[in-house]
């Protein structure tokens, strides 16, 4: 189309087929390329590949499934889940939230750093975390061990069912929110929080009237992640033995190998996921807001905290201590013990090369994916795109087991040719955190002026091109962060790589996992670690790139 | 509402108001610098302002005007200098009253109205509970936007945001209102008419109020008082008449509207220019030795075809009512004539160009009027 036509017009010589059939389209298909919205049914289609094998499965052991859904157990797991779900996010909110503001807003010391700390959490796979905690404060743990020889302690609190499985989540998880606020605290027009302060307003007051509903969105949107990753999350609940819906499914598919009742109760949660999401979709449904095209010209005000630098500075080193401090202490504790003890192939390259290569390529795969997902569900909001953003984060609530075991038979049934390779793995990765990209898209979209696209049609650019060279620009922080959420996810990702990880492939999550299984601490600490660390590396470049920015 | 000293009565939940102070003085500033980034945007600006009076700073782009209201607003730190508000000390060399302790609102360029927030919502915002409703419906019905209250800011035309947004800052009953850029996002017809009406709302509300502009005709229009600023100073200060009129310096002649400076030659009492001799006050003493210039505006030359005429016309712009012809003159230089409609001269014509002598003209001497004109003005 080029950029003088008029959007949805005839082509000139009014016989090309695919205008033909765009003028049969409703008016509001035609405003965006056809080509969009099949790229967006295709890759929501894909996404919903898993379903349908659990659909399948649950149909073909009929009576019993349903009977197991309404079993009380069932309901007494899905009160177990939502306790975990509504205290891990409301944790976060109350952590990640305050930390954003203060490492955007204030003069909190060496927010810089707090910034990048904040972030680095996300680089630990539940898995570890949970390991790492038991360790240090579980029972004959480092910590009672510590406190046992001066002051007699044999006894620490219970770290295991709902309060270490939150806490654990809730320290892995928080960054979710933080980057979401932090991302859209960058972009609030300096002018709003003025006019407030100059209405007579406080700073304090000012934040609670003005800033705060204003990132409601952006919270929403974190929130809503953190929640999903609690109830897909299997690592931590398992090892915390706290059962949720993924343990309970793990346990009926690998110990009972009742495919069946794995099938149907996958069904259940994936009905809580998508309660999850409409509530914060009538959540979100007024806030449709953008700031304006010169958001970000003046340098904006640092608040002076005053008394409150120190508690702030507490706050601050407390959060990044319990959540990056002590699983780091307690890994490079083990290995140094693993050293000592003279252990050899503590550090396994080829697996960190493959999963490093992995990452890659789901990272670019997804954040392509998730493009017209997003575009369509911010520009056109309607039913379709809606439903189509929607049915994308499907993924996300799927536990990795169950999406992985939904490939394994769409793999041997349709698609011999790449089952047990690196492209179903990548797909796989591709449909599990298809909707971190689009979250993260979504929110940097929201922020971009629509008109600004409409002025490069005007000056003569293709839609595709107005896209490529006004709009991809100023969301590159929303698709740089997606692209990094993606990588360290996939790189921590577990269940998924184990059961479609072509054969004979190792990666740093399945050595880690292996070395766990065996109860082989110092095997785990060396993968563990050089995971944090790879995953660390570009989060770091990420949150320290914002720096020339602003 | 935590921490503030609430006020008796009326509206704002802002701060004491300056009720109490006798002065008619609304606004004071007195060599106020402001230095960023090594660049000095503000350098000594000196300003007064009386209670209920507009004052319209003008200045091309960069000059440092927004600096001066965001100053004034408290949004950001002066240097040196000092700003009285109401006779109240708010800002000088370690002191600063903070904008929400302020009697002053602040109307941005793009409005800022809170996307979250109804119409009623924004205006409200700055208001105590009591009285709230009253007061809201109150400041719309003065804007003209009675009955919107419910709607989002995103459901108004521009001009009806504006309007919110003055609303809003109206709401409180500030000591001092300023308005940055306020027409600027406004299309040409309707930039016109929203003025004046604003004009007319400050005027109903006896407000002080400082606006910045860069166009010199909403400056002409708005202001009782124009300020014209130029690198960070003021260069003059005075009614829009003498601002135009009487300009303390070249620039602001130049700045306020057409303007071309002939060399003047004084021979004994006649002043002698390329265009015929030109008119001064009785008792004018030209300077010394320092070179004259004697400023015209475009109205002020005759122009008559003429073959022994000392300029050629060389450029010829309709503009309805008049044609504004540019001549160049024999000494090469060029300068702007305007003359009713009923007269077309084609370009390339020779014409002989008079000033008109029928009322004395300013001089210049080294960009400097002659007599000198102070750079304050007499208050209206």
């Amino acid at each position: 189309m080029n950029g003088t036509r008029l959007i949805g017009e005839q082509a000139p010589d009014g016989s090309g087929s695919i205008w033909t059939f765009r003028r049969l389209m409703p008016h509001w298909l035609r405003r965006e390329p056809l080509s969009l919205w099949l790229a967006a049914i295709a890759v929501a289609g894909a996404a919903a590949l898993p379903v349908l094998y659990l659909v399948v499965r649950a149909a073909e052991s009929g009576e019993s499934a349903v009977d197991l859904i309404f079993d009380f157990d069932t309901v007494a797991i899905l009160w177990r889940s939502i306790q975990l779900i509504v205290i891990v996010t409301l944790g976060s909110v109350l952590i990640a939230v305050p930390l954003a503001w203060l490492t955007v807003r204030t003069d909190l010391p060496f927010r810089r750093a707090w910034a990048v700390a904040s972030v680095l959490p996300l680089a630990i796979p539940s898995y570890v975390g949970a390991l790492a905690f038991i360790s240090a404060f579980g029972p004959k743990g480092l910590l009672q061990g510590w406190l046992e020889g001066p002051f007699g302690v044999d006894r620490l609190p219970d770290l295991y069912g709902l309060t270490g499985a939150s806490v654990v989540l809730i320290l892995l998880s928080y960054p979710y929110v933080f980057l979401t606020v932090r991302a859209t605290l960058w972009r609030l027009e300096p002018e709003m929080e003025e006019a407030s302060w100059s209405l007579g307003r406080s700073p304090w007051q000012t934040f609670r009237r003005v800033t705060l509903p204003l990132l409601y969105p952006a919270i929403g949107a974190g929130a809503l992640l953190v929640a999903l990753y609690t109830l897909s999350d299997f690592g931590a609940v398992a090892l915390l033995q706290y059962d949720t819906f993924t343990r309970v499914i793990f346990n009926e598919y690998n110990s009972a190998f009742n495919r069946a009742a794995a099938a149907a109760l996958s069904l259940v949660l994936l009905a809580v996921a998508v309660s999850l999401i409409l509530i914060e979709a009538s959540a979100r449904r007024r806030a449709r807001y953008y700031s304006g095209a010169n958001a970000a010209r003046r340098r904006r005000r640092i608040v002076r905290l005053g008394r409150w630098r120190l508690p702030a500075f507490v706050f601050s080193s407390l959060v990044t201590v319990l959540a990056l401090g002590i699983p780091v202490f307690v890994l490079v504790y083990w290995l140094t013990r693993g050293i000592n003890a003279g252990e050899s192939g503590l550090f396994d390259w080829g697996a960190a090369i493959t999963s490093v290569q992995y990452s890659v390529a789901a990272a670019v795969a997804t954040v392509i994916a998730a493009i017209p997902i997003s575009v369509l569900s911010v520009r056109r909001p309607g039913i379709l795109s809606t439903g189509l953003e929607r049915f994308s984060y499907v993924g996300f609530a799927m536990p990795g087991i169950a999406v992985a075991l939904g490939l394994v038979f769409f793999g041997i049934r349709f698609a011999t040719g790449i089952y047990q390779t690196a492209y179903l793995l990548v797909f796989a990765y591709v449909v599990l955190f298809l909707p971190v990209a689009v979250g993260l898209i979504r929110s940097s979209l929201l922020q971009v002026n629509p008109r600004m696209e409409e002025a490069a049609m005007s000056l003569g650019r293709s839609r595709i091109n107005a896209f490529l060279t006004v709009t991809v620009p100023v969301i590159r922080p929303g698709l740089a962060a997606a692209a990094i959420m993606v990588f360290l996810l996939t790189m921590k990702e577990l269940p998924a790589t184990l059961i479609l990880g072509p054969i004979e492939s190792r990666t740093l999550a399945t050595s880690i996992w292996s070395a766990a299984e065996e109860a082989f601490f110092a095997r785990a600490a060396a993968p563990s670690l050089l995971l944090v660390i790879a995953s660390a590396a570009p989060m770091t470049f990420l949150v320290l790139r914002e720096r020339s920015r602003n | 509402m935590i921490g503030l000293p609430r006020i008796s009565g009326l509206t704002g939940i802002r701060r004491k108001r300056s009720e109490s102070v006798t002065t008619d003085i609304a606004l004071r500033c007195t060599g106020v610098s402001k230095t960023f980034d090594g660049t000095l945007a503000v350098d000594d600006f000196d300003i007064e302002v009386k209670r209920g009076q507009i004052l319209a700073l003008v200045g091309p782009s960069g000059c440092g005007k927004t600096t001066v209201l965001r100053m004034i607003a408290g949004l950001e730190m002066l240097d040196t200098g000092r700003i009285e508000i109401g006779g109240e000390l708010v800002a000088s060399t370690g002191r600063h009253i903070g904008p929400d302790k302020r009697s002053v609102g602040i109307v941005f360029q793009d409005y800022a109205l809170f996307p979250h927030m109804t119409v009623d919502g924004n205006v409200g915002y700055g208001l105590e509970r009591k009285g709230k409703s009253e007061r809201v419906e109150e400041v719309l019905e003065l804007v003209g936007l009675e009955g919107l209250g419910k709607r989002l800011p995103s459901e108004l035309s521009g001009g009806q945001q504006q309007r919110v947004a003055l609303a809003r800052t109206l709401a409180s009953k500030p000591d001092v209102l300023l308005l940055d850029e306020p027409f600027s996002n406004l299309d040409a017809g309707l930039r016109e008419r929203v003025r004046s009406e604003i004009r007319e709302i400050l005027k109903a509300a006896g407000t002080t109020t400082v606006f910045v502009t860069h166009d010199q005709q909403e400056a002409l229009f708005m202001g009782d008082l124009v300020g014209v600023q130029v690198g960070g100073r003021i260069e003059q200060v005075d009614t829009p008449e003498r601002v135009f009129h009487r300009p303390a310096t070249n620039f602001v002649a130049r700045f306020m509207g057409m303007a071309d400076f002939l060399p003047v030659d004084p021979l004994g009492n006649r002043l002698v220019t390329e265009a015929g001799p030109a008119r001064a006050v009785p008792g004018f003493e030209p300077p010394e030795s320092a070179p004259l210039e004697v400023m015209a505006r475009p109205d002020d030359f005759v122009l008559a075809p003429s073959e022994d005429g000392q300029g050629v016309v060389v450029s010829r712009v309709f503009q309805g009512w008049a044609y504004t012809y540019e001549v160049e003159l024999n000494s090469g230089l060029r300068i702007h004539c305007q003359m009713p409609h009923l007269l077309t001269v084609e370009v390339g014509q020779r014409v002989l160009v008079n000033l008109r002598r029928d009322h004395p003209q300013m001089f210049f001497s080294e960009g400097h009027a002659v007599p000198e004109v102070p750079r304050y003005g007499h208050q209206p």
